[in-house]
Order: structure tokens, then C-alpha cells, then sequence
């Protein structure tokens, strides 16, 4: 896959991202704490969507940006 | 004066002292305008991440994030964290990226610069360069009216209001004044330290005092279930908005400039990957406090919430500690408030004074104007915050949405060949139009199906792009072509000059 594709292809995971980011399924619902006695499933959810965009932010360094000449 | 109230000012002195330091030994005699602009394209990985960081955390972090989190609950993390924190810095990749090469072939500085030289075309560049000081300023308000508050909360209203915001404009002044664009970022390295440092003591403190994170959040599941399900925030709002505001920060004019200030590419790649981890602690930190703030200090209404840090810290820290919150507060909207003032004095330069000027391109003792306006607008800004307009959040989000319209003329001046100005110039006009008239009211708020008015005047601008470019001219082939040519990796490089 050309490195075009593989650009195209980030921005539509970050799109997807963006629109399941809303758990409207939880959204108003009574929520407890479960996790540590202060994390709930809905923080747990939310993290997960910044983990998932933060993948894509490293395979775009790692992967996609051309690397500067003197770069290891 | 209680010994209390000593601590806390000598603590904020002595960062006041450090930024004027740094300022001091950032002077460079003699400096040419370009250096007193983009301090020459030399910064790499820390200064660079500390003056991208620096520019987009503002007053909004640590005085409207809390405020906010203790009329919503958690969920104000979430709302900048899950989008904004990664989203922008992948942006910086498609916008910085392509935007540093042209930067350093064409001597870019500003975006209206950009989309004036990707068409050729001086109207579509002070038609933009008018919008974005159209937002700027007002924006540039926010930090100054941030400093008058935060000194007027931690002394107990000892030191009014007006005097804090006086320092605050003074000392950023005076270092931006003295070091420009590198002054500025030497201070925002010290700033960004300071706040990333400072939010996780408050943070600890502050659970520590409410008997511990499990305590503090079955409290509030307990008192306040709201803050904890969401219900004081409609989903749709929640979506607008981390839309609105991940593509609004890489097309910050302040933001936007310095992504060009970096010596290689490698170094703004270094500042995009730490980028989300810095983002997502400094909410996560804010929002808690804030939300757990509700339990012993419950009532506050409307803005009022925005002073729920320094209250927290005067009933349960010790003096330092406070004084530390005063110095993060002042890192965050300082380090803000320098990089507009800069990039007002950019737009004003390199778009509105040196197109009309005889053979177009900066003058060695242009920095002497740049200097200049640099201290107009801190005036400018100084008289606009002893009005106080209403809400921190309310300006920014207005700001953020007019920024957020220059988002898709941007890509397209980098990414589509197709494009034209007509359509860029319809674009940014239709965005425009919509991004202020939709606050006032001209369409029933039922039509805006709960979205933030920002949102639909992107998709507006977008849809102008869209139609215009196909139905309107396309650009000069062999212009076009050769502006293409700068990101061919063979010559990405070596830049032709």
C-alpha cells in the first residue's frame, strides 16, 4: 500500500474515532465507580479512545513522516 | 499582610523574576526582523514542544477546565482529552509538516501568508489575515483577564484585580519585547515545567485533602451523580466540540507559526509524539480537581466556578503550595498570551504592512515595528480585560470556532491542486458568515440539532470549498506544479532559496 493510501487510511480511523468517541449508550445513565473505587466504565472507554488515537499518532512518526537525512 | 499572602506573592515574584530573566538573555542586539519573528527556524525538541505546548494551553486549562468540571463532572477531560490531546498533533503532522517545508522555500510565517502565496493572491491574504486578527485579539484578552483573577483569588482580593492584570501584561512585554519569538519560548520552557508540575502537586493535594480519590468520587457519586453520568453535557455538544477544537489548534495563528520554528522536521515529529501524553495528564489533572472541588466548596455559580482551584488551595494547602498554583496559572495563560502578541505582530507585518511595500520582504529594523505592536496590543488588551466580558470558555470557544473555519483553505493550499482562490475566498467568507451569525441567532438554536454554531459553519465553508472548486477555474498549472515540487522528498531537504 502506497504511502498515500496509508495516510488516507489514518484519517478515517481518526474519523471513526471521533464519531464512537460519543458512548451515547452510557450517556446520562446512573454510573459507579467500579474501578479503584473512582474510575468508571465510561472514563475506562474514554481512555481507550485516546490510547486507539494515540496509536495512530505514533505509527504516523514512526511509520509515515519521511525521515530528515541525519535522522537514526 | 498575613504571612500567608507573602508566600504566595514572593513564590509568583520569583517565577515573574524568571521570565524576565530569560528574557533578558534571549536579547540579541542588532537582531534582524526574521530572527525577531521565527527566531531564526533554529528551535529543536524541547524548546519547540514547549512553545507549541505553551501556545495552545491557555487560561482555559487551569482556571475554565476545573471551572467547567464542577458544573459537568469528569467529562471536561474527556471533552478536550479524547480529541484534541491526539487529533491536533496528528494534524500538525499533515498541516506543520508540509507548511515547515514551504516555511523555509518561500519564507512562510502566517497562514494568511500561505494561502496569499499558494494562489498568488494579496486580497485572499488580508481577507484572511483580517479574519484571524478579528479573533486574536479578543482571545488575547483571556489572559490577562486570567492573571487579574487568579492574583485577586489568592490574595484574598488584596491585591485587586486590576493590578494583577497589569503585571501579567507588563512582564510579558517585557520579555517578548527584549527576545521575540525566541524569548518567548525560553520563557514557555520554564512555563510549561512549571504547570505540568504544578497541576500534578494540586492534583495530589487536593485528593490527599478529600480523603483520597475512591472518597472523594463515591462523594460525589453519592451528592452529585450528575457530574459523574454526564447529564449537564448534551453529546452532541461533546462531539462538536472535539471536532471544532482538534482542527481549530494547528491553524492557531500563534500555533500555527511556530510549528515553523523547528530546526528539522525530525524535531517537530519528537514534539508530535510527546504531544498526547503532555495533553491528556494536564486535563485529567484539572477536570478531577475541579469536580472533586464541588464537595467542600458546593453553591458556585455560573463563572464564579472558575476561582475553584485557588479557593480549594486557600482552605487546604500550605502558602507554597498556593503560590505554586499561582505560578502554573500565570505559566499557562503567559505562555499563551506571548505567542498571540507575536503572532499579531506577524500578521501585521508580513500580511498587512510588507505586501503594500516596495520589493515585499522584511526589513532589517522591521523589529523595531514588530516591538511596537507587540506593545499597542498588550495595551489593546490590558484596557479590553479591565471590562471583563463574561466567561473564560465563551470567548474561547467563539475564537476557537473562527480559527476552526481556516481549517479545510489550509489543506487545501497544501494538499489540493485543484483548488482555486475563488473558492478558498467563498470558503472562508460562507465559514465566516456563519461562524458569527450563528451565535447571534439568526437561525433558531432547534435547526443547530444541539451542535455548537462553530461546527456548522466548517461544514458550510467545507461544502463552498467543494462546490466552487469544480465549478470555478483551476489555478495556474506551472504554479501550481512548482509549488508542489516542494514536497518532492528529494528536495524536501535542500530547499531551493
Amino acid at each position: 500500500m502506497s504511502k498515500h493510501w496509508k495516510e488516507i487510511l489514518v484519517y478515517i480511523c481518526a474519523a471513526i474515532l471521533l464519531i464512537i468517541r460519543v458512548d451515547l449508550w452510557w450517556w446520562g445513565k446512573k454510573i459507579y465507580p467500579l474501578v479503584f473505587g473512582w474510575i468508571t466504565i465510561p472514563m475506562i472507554y474514554q481512555f481507550l479512545i485516546w490510547i486507539a488515537g494515540f496509536g495512530l499518532v505514533s505509527y504516523i512518526c514512526y511509520s509515515l513522516w519521511d525521515k530528515d537525512p541525519d535522522e537514526v | 499582610m498575613n504571612s500567608q499572602t507573602i508566600q504566595i506573592i514572593s513564590i509568583i515574584g520569583l517565577y515573574m523574576l524568571g521570565c524576565i530573566i530569560l528574557g533578558i538573555r534571549s536579547y540579541r542586539s542588532g537582531a534582524s526582523a526574521s530572527d525577531y519573528l521565527m527566531a531564526s527556524r533554529e528551535f529543536k525538541f524541547f524548546i519547540l514542544f514547549s512553545a507549541v505546548f505553551g501556545a495552545n494551553i491557555s487560561a482555559v486549562t487551569l482556571i475554565g477546565v476545573p471551572g467547567t468540571s464542577y458544573h459537568v463532572g469528569w467529562i471536561t477531560w474527556a471533552y478536550f482529552g479524547t480529541a484534541w490531546a491526539w487529533l491536533s498533533p496528528l494534524l500538525f503532522y499533515t498541516i506543520g509538516n508540509r507548511s515547515w517545508l514551504l516555511g523555509k522555500k518561500y519564507d512562510i510565517v502566517t497562514i494568511s501568508e500561505l494561502l496569499g502565496k499558494r494562489w498568488e493572491s494579496k486580497g485572499l491574504q488580508y481577507i484572511s489575515a483580517i479574519f484571524l486578527l478579528f479573533y486574536l485579539i479578543p482571545y488575547l484578552m483571556v489572559g490577562v483577564i486570567g492573571g487579574g483573577r487568579t492574583v485577586y483569588g489568592l490574595t484574598n482580593g488584596l491585591i485587586p484585580y486590576w493590578a494583577g492584570a497589569l503585571v501579567v501584561t507588563l512582564v510579558v512585554c517585557f520579555y517578548v519585547f527584549l527576545g521575540g519569538m525566541r524569548g518567548a519560548a525560553w520563557v514557555n520552557a520554564l512555563q510549561t515545567s512549571i504547570f505540568l508540575i504544578g497541576g500534578i502537586v494540586i492534583f495530589f493535594v487536593i485528593a490527599y485533602s478529600l480523603g483520597g480519590f475512591g472518597f472523594a468520587t463515591q462523594t460525589i457519586a453519592d451528592k452529585y451523580p450528575e457530574l459523574l453520568n454526564r447529564s449537564n453535557m448534551s453529546w452532541q455538544r461533546f462531539f462538536s466540540y472535539g471536532i471544532i477544537v482538534s482542527l481549530a489548534v494547528p491553524v492557531f495563528p500563534n500555533v500555527y507559526s511556530r510549528l515553523l520554528t523547528g530546526k528539522k522536521p525530525s524535531e517537530l515529529k519528537k514534539t508530535v509524539l510527546i504531544y498526547p501524553i503532555a495533553g491528556l495528564l494536564i486535563f485529567v489533572l484539572m477536570a478531577y480537581a475541579g469536580m472533586w472541588g464541588r464537595i467542600p466548596i458546593p453553591g458556585l455559580k455560573g463563572a464564579a466556578s472558575d476561582g475553584i482551584l485557588p479557593m480549594l488551595l486557600a482552605k487546604y494547602a500550605p502558602a507554597w503550595i498556593a503560590g505554586l498554583l499561582g505560578a502554573a496559572i500565570f505559566s499557562a495563560l503567559m505562555s499563551t498570551l506571548d505567542s498571540q502578541l507575536i503572532a499579531i505582530g506577524q500578521i501585521f507585518l508580513k500580511d498587512i504592512i510588507i505586501p503594500v511595500r516596495k520589493g515585499g520582504s522584511l526589513k532589517q529594523n522591521d523589529a523595531i515595528i514588530g516591538r511596537a505592536l507587540v506593545i499597542f496590543f498588550a495595551v489593546i488588551a490590558f484596557v479590553g480585560a479591565l471590562i471583563q466580558p463574561k466567561g473564560i470558555i465563551n470567548i474561547i470557544e467563539w475564537s476557537f470556532g473562527g480559527f476552526a473555519c481556516m481549517f479545510f483553505p489550509v489543506v487545501a493550499a497544501l494538499y489540493w491542486k485543484r483548488c482555486g482562490k475563488i473558492a478558498v475566498l467563498g470558503s472562508i467568507i460562507v465559514s465566516q458568515f456563519l461562524s458569527i451569525a450563528l451565535p447571534l441567532g439568526i437561525v433558531p438554536k432547534s435547526m443547530l440539532f444541539g451542535m455548537l454554531p462553530a461546527f456548522w459553519a466548517m461544514v458550510g465553508g467545507f461544502v463552498t470549498l467543494f462546490i466552487l472548486t469544480y465549478i470555478t477555474p483551476a489555478p495556474n498549472r506551472e504554479f501550481t506544479k512548482n509549488f508542489f515540487s516542494t514536497f518532492a522528498t528529494q528536495t524536501a531537504y535542500n530547499p531551493v532559496r
